[in-house]
């Protein structure tokens, strides 16, 4: 069996009217992990999930899945992924019955009892049409048809994006029973930074189009931290361990890529732990050192 | 492809409302305008148009980006809409027939070979507009498909009912003119052969 589910090699994609341009991305995704795919509004989060499943023509580069190539055995392919879009794609006249009559002839493995058993723990009611859904149940419908034709992936974009807390919670802890069986894999894109904290074992980070990092989010976290220190300070420390600067009225802040190296360096500083969203805002905001 | 006919045909049912009063409408006008068979003739025509009414009811929700997340491969999502179409027309039909009958009845009429020729005409320009009228759906959207279809179909219709005197009378057996309209019926169905390619090609370059 193939160790890794997804890879995604050079992966470009380019608009003609504007531009933008996914570039030479390069992912690998291996079984029974979950990747946050984060960035920005706009830094290609969707764009990267649409070409992975060939919503959307590729330039260069290539898509495996399970092995397999996403577009020469894209049936196959399809019959194995959740999908979870950040929107409700389900016509409101429909009623969750409506919905599994059209699942149950697009999934050879879609299991009536199993959406059922979701659409209880959901409680979402099974005879109501999807227009008097609110914003969270109708993501928790869509979470159940995907669901429940027992996919082996599940790709998952922005799906918690407009829902509080309370609702992100649950749905989150879904995704937890999910992963339990380490045959599933999710790849979830989310610029919610907080949820992926809770949840992903890896993290890519895309910028306007670019693939600024990927690899194991504790190793990220346990390698960034934040200096908080004046300007003349910032000016001794070796350049080389600052990712990205910020300067304010009353001091100056830098986000370091070895927090435990400039820890022993320079003991006097202040280093702070930082999460994942400040290490966004320094690599997108940031000047450079 | 089937879960996706059906789709189709419970979006119809359920958004039916404004156009069964269209339907009345656009039956109870002809009838009075060109006589009975004028009216069921509308009937295959109005059931062949609810097709738009998918096309524009997919594209507010976005469905075919979710569709196409499925396995479900474009040319059976394209293949699914010609099928439904066909669908459409054979229930318009049915329901034509029923309709007439029963418009016959109430008038103490018999079924004529004038109501089979006008069924049959109507039957194969239902099938006519729609193999126009999906490439010009995939192609420009289902609104401005509309729009085409209404130039393209009913100006005609409405100025040949107002000036129907003024055309000379064209006299035929009942033999040539049943041949005409099987032919037509036949052609129709025959268009949506080429139609169905020429939607495909256009779906299969489109990006969701």
């Amino acid at each position: 069996m193939e160790k890794v589910c997804l890879e995604i090699q050079n992966l470009t994609k380019r608009y003609d009217n504007s531009s933008f341009c996914l570039d030479h991305l390069n992912l690998q995704l291996p079984y029974g992990s979950v990747m946050g795919l984060i960035g920005e509004n706009g830094a290609g989060k969707t764009t990267a999930i649409k070409l992975i499943l060939n919503l959307i023509r590729r330039d260069e580069g290539s898509v495996k899945l399970f092995g397999l190539d996403n577009i020469r055995d894209e049936e196959a392919i399809k019959q194995q992924i959740g999908v979870v879009f950040d929107e409700n794609h389900f016509h409101e006249i429909f009623t969750p019955t409506d919905i599994a009559k059209i699942m149950r002839n697009l999934y050879q493995k879609w299991d009536d009892n199993l959406f059922q058993q979701y659409l209880r723990q959901f409680q979402l009611p099974v005879n109501k049409t999807v227009k008097t859904y609110s914003r969270g149940m109708k993501v928790k419908l869509s979470i159940a048809a995907a669901l429940a034709h027992h996919p082996k992936l599940l790709l998952l974009d922005e799906p918690t994006s407009g829902l509080d807390p309370i609702v992100r919670d649950e749905i989150l802890s879904i995704f937890f029973d999910f992963i339990q069986d380490e045959e599933h894999t999710i790849l979830m894109s989310s610029h919610i930074t907080g949820d992926l904290e809770k949840i992903a074992d890896y993290i890519t980070f895309l910028h306007r189009g670019t693939l600024v990092f990927s690899g194991i989010k504790d190793d990220l976290l346990d390698r960034h931290g934040i200096v908080k220190c004046t300007s003349k300070d910032l000016q001794h420390i070796d350049p080389k361990w600052i990712v990205k600067r910020r300067v304010g009225p009353f001091g100056c802040e830098a986000l370091v890529n070895n927090k435990a190296m400039i820890r022993r360096l320079y003991p006097e500083l202040l280093i702070d732990n930082a999460t994942l969203e400040e290490i966004m805002l320094f690599y997108v905001k940031g000047e450079e050192k | 492809m089937t879960g996706l006919i059906c789709k189709d045909l419970v979006l119809i049912k359920r958004s039916m409302g404004s156009t069964i009063l269209i339907l009345a409408f656009l039956v109870v006008l002809f009838s009075t305008m060109m006589g009975i068979a004028a009216g069921m003739a509308m009937i295959p025509i109005v059931f062949a148009m609810m097709i738009l009414s998918t096309f524009i009811l997919d594209d507010s929700t976005k469905w075919d980006a979710f569709a196409l997340s499925t396995p479900m491969a474009k040319r059976r999502m394209v293949l699914s809409k010609y099928c439904t179409s066909m669908v459409l027309i054979l229930m318009g039909a049915t329901f034509s027939v029923i309709v007439a009958g029963i418009a016959l009845m109430l008038r103490g009429n018999v079924w004529s070979l004038e109501v089979t020729f006008t069924l049959l005409a109507s039957v194969g320009v239902a099938c006519c507009m729609n193999a126009f009228l999906l490439p010009l759906a995939y192609r420009f959207g289902a609104e401005r498909a509309r729009v085409v279809l209404m130039i393209l179909i009913f100006v005609p219709i409405c100025f040949a009912a107002l000036m129907k005197e003024q055309f000379p009378t064209v006299s035929m057996s009942d033999t040539e003119a049943g041949l005409i309209f099987v032919n037509l019926s036949i052609l129709g169905i025959l268009l949506f052969f080429p139609s169905y390619f020429i939607s495909k090609a256009i779906y299969m370059r489109k990006e969701f």
